[in-house]
């Protein structure tokens, strides 16, 4: 290519540049973006650091690491496309466990009202999912194949204000120990972490046959209760 | 009946009269079957290649214990492997989902065809590269794609495969095919397709209303489940758009 016919092509590159900037502006995205982009920045260093304080060896650092962003990646495009409704907390576990070869209406029973979530709530419960999902992978009802998980979540009173009830039930196990071995990355979030974001309780609870996990929270305006057609 | 598999081709190159001849020659044998019957079984040896010419058809494994996977779709005017007859016995097995007519392609006309015309065998080639291509595709939605993302590639794709063969009518064609089907297809239980579907139809991505699936604005439900059409390769089509444009 020859210098002549390259200038009129950046040309037209920066004219177009200017073009999309200009939009960006009228949309009013940019310190949009900007904001989201810092928050998961912000989430994806905490991550990052909070895996290694935990981890035994770098192996074993890398995949736990690989499979939080993965989690936080699928929430992100899940987000990215279902603006402004926010993404159904029934898809968000579904297919969280889905990814872990856990399939709902097999292993899994999942039921609560229609819960949608918006950026700012769906992050950090995506990442609790995930915990819970690779807990149970690892520790829990789906080390086995006879092993269950039941997830149903209610909100009273059903409204906006309400208080949102979310139950995670193992069962299928024998005889597991009343503690956890070592409290890791998965029960920082479940409790600190969904504590400072959402103003959630969490109760662990390791009973002989599965863990029992709850979380109470005030819905937060991020998590919107809707009503079913159907 | 308008041979499918020459509007299917035509979506590659566009044929002459002599060759358009030689596709009718070749699919004048054919069978009718009813829904969920097989076609040639897992181990069977293949004596012709099987061509859809109405209703849908489906490759699948099954296991020992009885789990099953749906490995392809086939639409009117898809080849069951245009070159089958290479391999001694079946890897898999072909099956109905609807009510089907097949055509009985034989060895021998598939050779004849592919020798006096240059054009066929290109084509022919073209048409198991793109089922190659559409494999690709279905690996990438076991593997990677989200429940609502799996289904509405799924349609989009079948929609777009039919539309091909001139199935389609406005924003609707048929979807005779049960959740159970889709389940095997999507590698997704019963219950998370039935509730994928609702989801996707509460968004207004799709109407599914008996054996008819409607999707009002295409372009939303592509991006919804980021489709892109370009692996099905009807290159003609494109081809005379671009001239189209100038």
């Amino acid at each position: 290519m020859t210098q002549d016919d390259q200038d009129p092509r950046i040309a037209e590159l920066e004219a177009e540049n200017r073009r999309l900037r200009r939009f960006l502006d009228e949309k009013g995205l940019p310190a949009e973006q900007r904001h989201q982009v810092r928050n998961t920045l912000a989430m994806l260093r905490a991550i990052i650091r909070r895996s290694s304080e935990t981890a035994d060896n770098v192996e074993t650092y890398a995949a736990h690491l690989d499979g939080r962003l993965d989690a936080i990646a699928r929430v992100l495009s899940a987000l990215m496309r279902s603006v402004p409704d926010g993404v159904a907390l029934h898809a968000l576990i579904a297919d969280e466990l889905l990814a872990h070869l856990a399939r709902e209406g097999d292993q899994v029973a999942i039921s609560g009202p229609n819960l949608r979530l918006r950026p700012g709530a769906a992050e950090i419960v995506a990442l609790a999912i995930h915990e819970l999902t690779v807990n149970a992978l690892e520790h829990g009802a789906l080390m086995v194949p006879h092993g269950r998980i039941a997830v149903t979540w209610a909100v009273e009173p059903p409204a906006a204000g309400g208080r949102l009830t979310f139950v995670w039930t193992e069962t299928g196990l024998e005889n597991l120990p009343a503690a956890p071995p070592r409290r890791g990355f998965g029960s920082e979030v479940l409790e600190r972490s969904l504590r400072y974001e959402l103003k959630a309780e969490t109760e662990l609870a390791y009973e002989p046959g599965g863990l029992r996990c709850t979380i109470t929270m005030p819905l937060p305006p991020q998590i919107r209760l809707v009503e079913d057609e159907e | 009946m308008v041979n499918p598999l020459v509007r299917k081709l035509e979506n590659f190159v566009r044929l002459s009269p002599e060759e358009r001849n030689a596709l009718d020659r070749v699919i004048q044998n054919t069978r009718r079957l009813g829904p969920r019957e097989d076609v040639v079984r897992d181990g069977d040896r293949p004596r012709h290649v099987n061509l859809i010419l109405e209703g849908w058809a489906c490759r699948y494994k099954q296991l020992e214990d009885g789990r099953r996977q749906v490995i392809s779709i086939f639409l009117p005017g898809d080849m069951c492997d245009p070159h089958v007859f290479v391999l001694k016995n079946m890897d898999h097995s072909l099956g109905t989902l609807t009510s089907c007519l097949v055509a009985e392609v034989s060895e021998a006309s598939i050779r004849e065809i592919t020798a006096e015309h240059r054009r066929l065998e290109e084509a022919l080639w073209w048409e198991m590269l793109v089922q190659a291509a559409i494999q690709r595709e279905w690996t990438v939605s076991l593997g990677q794609r989200l429940a609502t993302e799996r289904l509405g590639h799924l349609f989009c794709e079948l929609f777009k495969r039919l539309e091909a063969v001139g199935l389609t009518n406005g924003t609707s064609c048929e979807f005779p095919i049960t959740q159970a089907d889709l389940g095997d297809a999507m590698g997704l239980s019963t219950v998370h397709i039935n509730r994928t579907l609702k989801e996707l139809r509460a968004a207004g991505l799709i109407r599914l209303r008996g054996r008819q699936l409607t999707i009002p604005d295409f372009a939303a439900l592509q991006s919804a489940s980021l489709f892109d059409p370009s692996y099905l390769h009807h290159e003609r089509e494109i081809a005379v758009s671009a001239v189209g444009d100038t």
